[in-house]
């Protein structure tokens, strides 16, 4: 069999293979992960759109009937798995599980869901309570031994977490704490006002979204017309490096069509 | 951030300037954070087809490759855009009772329903007017597929609010347009200006002689 095949390896020594760096203190970014797109998953819009979808189908004041909800395609069992979602280890927010309960009309679903109880909600918050600090301690840690940066991606950790499980006036408090961090980068503090936005749009309240957006192109503004001047002055330069060498190139007929030009 | 601010205008009502930004982002849309692409394009065409010409609604909406990919997710939405272009108007009315729904279900249009649904009616109205000088209450009912009473009431709403330029000859049963030219209305809108600035002149040299 020759040499070199599947079967039989020409080399039957051992390749050498670098051993994958196991870092005995991986970063935990349970709370504060990133999806594909750069930005961060919470809050989920479209938890609040499914609240929100809830809320007309089986709260107090319905405005979708069933016939119309099955019209948009919205599954029978929705509210109840509306609430599972809320209390899945993805969102776990008890506040907004509690605003929720109040919104709908449980009478209307004839006990069709089995509701947490407070004691659970209660040890939820509890334990959300332990996260908060756990992260506090890690923002001060960084503090003490590490830079800017890390102490940074400590307060969105816990910013993130608080958008995600927590109320939003806790969320926002987060994302000012981010935000009153000084020599925070334009771009870090663009990524803080947009989350900050979202988490207001989550709740629905309109005028702080629209403060959170022009916050937003205030400091992308002065940012934008620095770029443009820049890439203008450059262009500016280099025409003129271009009409030298036409000049150049052309002679005198040249640079006098050019001057007659201008 | 045009599909932050977009979404932020929707939420406050200001349509117009959500539907340009809207537009503007189809090609880019990236936010899905914010919301899926299907959402993007409902909330695209709803504000669009309140604002948008007929002519640069077919080019940007009906015929707007990015659009059209997501067109069968949206069957109902897209119907009301495309029978308003083509003029069938019994298949819009019917379309838009089946939209209404959909508005109330979102959470940004569901505050808004209310006027867009009245928006979509005149405009649908407005349309069908453009055409005629005068036309009978009955053939126009036929044409929208509503019964004479229905459309009357509905018109007359329209009409006594100032939402469409015509008038109903009830003895005749007859709608009879009224569409203003622009010199008319140019002169009408100078002269109230000129009103105005008199008034104020006026105001003013009374408070200059004290």
């Amino acid at each position: 069999m020759p040499a070199g095949t599947w079967d039989t390896p020409c080399h039957t020594a051992k390749m050498e293979i670098d051993n994958p760096i196991q870092s005995s203190k991986k970063p935990d970014m349970k709370s504060s992960k990133i999806d594909e797109t750069g930005y961060s998953p919470y809050p989920d819009m479209n938890l609040a759109q499914s609240i929100h979808r809830v809320t007309m189908i089986s709260g107090n004041q319905p405005i979708l009937d069933h016939v119309a909800a099955s019209s948009v395609r919205l599954p029978a069992e929705y509210v109840n798995s509306i609430f599972l979602t809320l209390a899945s280890p993805q969102v776990e927010n008890p506040s907004l599980y509690r605003l929720l309960k109040q919104l709908v009309n449980s009478s209307e679903l004839n006990g069709s869901i089995t509701y947490l109880s407070s004691e659970d909600l209660d040890t939820m918050e509890n334990m959300h309570r332990s996260k908060v600090s756990s992260l506090e301690a890690k923002i001060e840690e960084a503090k003490e031994k590490s830079g800017d940066s890390e102490v940074l991606d400590a307060l969105f950790e816990l910013a993130r977490f608080a958008a995600k499980s927590l109320t939003k006036a806790e969320a926002l408090d987060a994302y000012d704490r981010i935000l009153k961090t000084p020599k925070l980068s334009s771009g870090k503090s663009m990524d803080a006002l947009m989350e900050s936005a979202r988490v207001a749009s989550f709740y629905g309240d309109v005028t702080k979204c629209e403060d959170f957006i022009s916050k937003v192109r205030i400091v992308l503004d002065p940012f934008s017309s620095c770029v443009y001047n820049f890439y203008s002055t450059f262009l500016h330069f280099n025409n003129c490096v271009i009409d030298k060498q036409n000049c150049r190139r052309w002679g005198r007929l040249g640079q006098k069509k050019q001057i007659e030009s201008l | 951030l045009k599909v932050y601010k977009a979404l932020s205008k929707l939420q406050s009502r200001d349509i117009k300037s959500a539907a340009e930004l809207l537009v503007d982002c189809i090609a880019t849309f990236s936010c899905t954070e914010l919301c899926s692409y299907r959402d993007f394009v409902i909330y695209t065409i709803i504000a669009n087809i309140i604002y948008l010409p007929r002519t640069e609604l077919k080019e940007k909406i009906i015929d707007g490759s990015e659009i059209l990919t997501v067109a069968p997710d949206i069957p109902i939405v897209f119907r009301l855009v495309k029978a308003l272009y083509q003029c069938d108007y019994k298949e819009y009315l019917d379309a838009l009772v089946e939209v209404h729904p959909i508005l109330i279900a979102d959470r940004y249009l569901q505050p808004h329903c209310g006027y867009i649904i009245r928006e979509l009616y005149v405009l649908g109205y407005k349309q069908y007017l453009d055409s005629y000088k005068s036309v009978t209450i009955e053939s126009m009912a036929k044409t929208f597929g509503v019964s004479s009473e229905y459309l009357d009431v509905h018109l007359s709403r329209f009409i006594a609010a100032g939402r469409l330029n015509a008038k109903i000859d009830k003895f005749g049963g007859v709608v009879e347009t009224n569409r203003s030219d622009l010199k008319n209305s140019q002169y009408k809108d100078m002269i109230h200006k000129g009103d105005l600035l008199l008034n104020r002149m006026q105001k003013l040299s009374r408070a200059l002689d004290v």
